[in-house]
């Protein structure tokens, strides 16, 4: 099914790509099909590897981390579940510039999408869990997001018939707060986007992309972009942490409930109120990652705006201005980031290159839940 | 995997890998390409807008409105 | 939201949460107050309010200056259960999943979000409305 949509997708972009030049210039463009790669006075780039296929958990595992997924009961007060951050529809992100929260608390950062998410090492903004698992206790038991606690909830479900089978289904086993995360991880381990037309480039589908999106991967991955000395590998990121200049909100500067969040955050660390967001250094507590936050992985990047850790450029076209200024204003910003003045027209094919990331998101539906 | 270096292992998809590289199967692929052209409309791949019927829903503000809000509520 | 006086119509869908005491029948004393064309001061009343047990409902009801006979034996009688059931069914149907959910001219708005993804929204669809 996923092979007959990537086709299909492959084939309708080809033809938003060529409509403009006509039929003609349709076959003869197929027919002598142009490479980034193969051209040999082309500069050779490091381009990245293909994501391997993850291995999938077995289907009662996934059908249960669904449940769960949707379930608005693994929340303090019943009212939010995983999905309300990671909305389906909106590339498993939430659109918004900073996540929603628990009823009557605010949140201090953007939401990650989780399409990918199965394939990184580290989670959250500055990297504070090390496992798909790990991460899924942090929303849980936050009190600005779902605000429950893992030992309750697991005696919540194990009082609910449907979930006590689905739990022995899945694991043979009874509820319990590593089963309850343990299936969230399988489920989310679906959640992968690998048919993009950059992974079908990369697959060697020389025409997958547009020819403004080929300029802007040679931009991306060359010395003038510079973008893949921390967008690297597979995933596009290095799984590192950069302070980037981008300046802090007023709302979040302003707001007592933010900075609410932003104390409580910083208390749990054993560390003082700040003026700013600490990044890394809220876990690492070394001066130097002051700011830092983890490069973000780029895949479906076009979908899953407004960007950076605050939600502070709403487009793609804005991060990319903002780049090309190398960066904002910080004492500590990393120095792989410097003034490189991209044309309009670069800036334009840096976009059309990451536009050329997203590929086809897993339709993903609210499953019947216990007590339905 | 999606794309070819994927669904290569995949039976079903021998076609498909056939199809993806070699050069003197190009016009193949070009002639299947305009084939499914003509079978999917645009309308197919557009972002689906959510229909609501509305019924006789009750509802506030100018009847005539060229925006339409629908809000799903619950009131505790 | 004065600013889209004439251009916006705010619409109410029920979507009771099925694990919380008074969320249907607090959907129905909604639509009790609605057979007596009191909906909307209702709906604002219970929001405010948020006490949402039957003696409260019965309290909004008095209040309000309805018929209260009537509108306790409405709520008795579940009469207006098959219309917030309707709704509910709606609301799967179209995959939805978390309650408020605004859908604006065919767009999603999931979950309480800030005023601005609203305006954002709305600007969009007015923008697309043909002249």
């Amino acid at each position: 099914m996923r092979q007959e949509i990537c086709t299909y997708q492959r084939s309708w972009l080809k033809f938003q790509q060529l409509k403009w030049v006509g039929l003609l210039s349709l076959f003869g463009l197929l027919l002598s099909g142009t490479s980034l790669r193969a051209q040999p006075s082309q500069p050779t780039l490091d381009l990245p590897a293909l994501l391997i296929t993850l291995e999938r958990q077995s289907q009662a595992k996934i059908d249960l981390g669904r449940m769960l997924f949707f379930d608005r009961r693994l929340s303090g007060d019943g009212t939010m579940s995983c999905a309300v951050c990671h909305i389906p529809d909106q590339a498993f992100a939430d659109g918004g510039e900073l996540s929603p929260a628990y009823p009557t608390n605010k949140h201090w950062r953007n939401t990650p999408s989780l399409l990918n998410a199965a394939y990184l090492d580290l989670f959250f903004w500055d990297g504070r869990a090390d496992s798909l698992s790990a991460q899924a206790v942090g929303p849980l038991e936050s009190p600005v997001e779902m605000n429950s606690k893992l030992p309750y909830l697991a005696a919540k479900l194990a009082e609910i018939p449907e979930y006590q089978k689905a739990f022995q289904r899945a694991y043979a086993a009874d509820v319990s707060p590593d089963l309850i995360l343990a299936a969230l991880a399988a489920f989310e381990q679906t959640l992968s986007v690998t048919d993009s037309p950059f992974e079908c480039f990369l697959a060697g589908e020389e025409q997958a992309l547009t020819t403004q999106a080929g300029r802007g991967l040679k931009l991306f991955f060359g010395p003038r972009g510079g973008c893949s000395q921390c967008h690297s590998g597979p995933l596009l990121t290095d799984q590192k942490f950069y302070n980037l200049g981008v300046v802090e909100t007023k709302t979040l500067q302003d707001d007592p409930q933010r900075r609410a969040t932003r104390r409580y955050m910083l208390e749990r660390q054993g560390l003082p109120m700040l003026q700013r967001d600490p990044g890394r250094y809220l876990m690492s507590k070394q001066p130097a990652e002051m700011g830092a936050f983890r490069t973000p992985p780029l895949h479906q990047v076009a979908q899953t705006g407004p960007y950076m850790h605050n939600g502070s450029f709403k487009t793609l076209a804005e991060v990319v201005a903002f780049f090309s200024h190398g960066g904002g204003d910080d004492a500590q910003k990393s120095k792989l980031l410097k003034v490189r003045n991209f044309t309009p027209e670069e800036q334009a094919d840096l976009v059309a290159f990451l536009e050329s990331l997203s590929g086809t998101v897993p339709q993903v539906h609210r499953p019947h839940l216990p007590g339905d | 995997m999606s794309c070819i270096a994927g669904c290569s292992q995949a039976p079903q998809c021998k076609l498909q890998n056939l199809l993806s590289g070699k050069e003197e199967l190009r016009l193949v692929k070009s002639l299947l390409f305009l084939f499914m052209l003509l079978g999917f409309s645009q309308p197919v791949l557009a972002k689906g807008l959510v229909e609501v019927p509305l019924g006789d829903a009750p509802t506030r503000g100018a009847p005539d409105a060229p925006v339409v809000m629908v809000e799903f509520i619950d009131f505790q | 939201m004065q600013k889209y006086r004439g251009k916006l119509k705010l619409v109410i869908k029920h979507y009771p949460y099925r694990y919380r005491d008074y969320s249907s029948l607090a959907a129905q004393a909604s639509e009790a107050a609605r057979a007596q064309g009191k909906f909307w001061e209702m709906h604002d009343l219970m929001l405010e309010r948020k006490q949402l047990d039957r003696n409260s409902l019965l309290d909004y009801a008095r209040e309000l200056g309805l018929d209260l006979a009537r509108f306790q034996l409405d709520l008795d009688n579940k009469t207006y259960l098959p219309r917030v059931e309707a709704d509910f069914a709606l609301a799967r149907k179209l995959d939805l999943f978390q309650t408020p959910t605004f859908v604006i001219n065919g767009r999603l708005l999931v979950g309480e979000r800030p005023i601005e993804m609203f305006r954002q929204l709305i600007d969009q669809a007015l923008a697309e409305v043909p002249k």
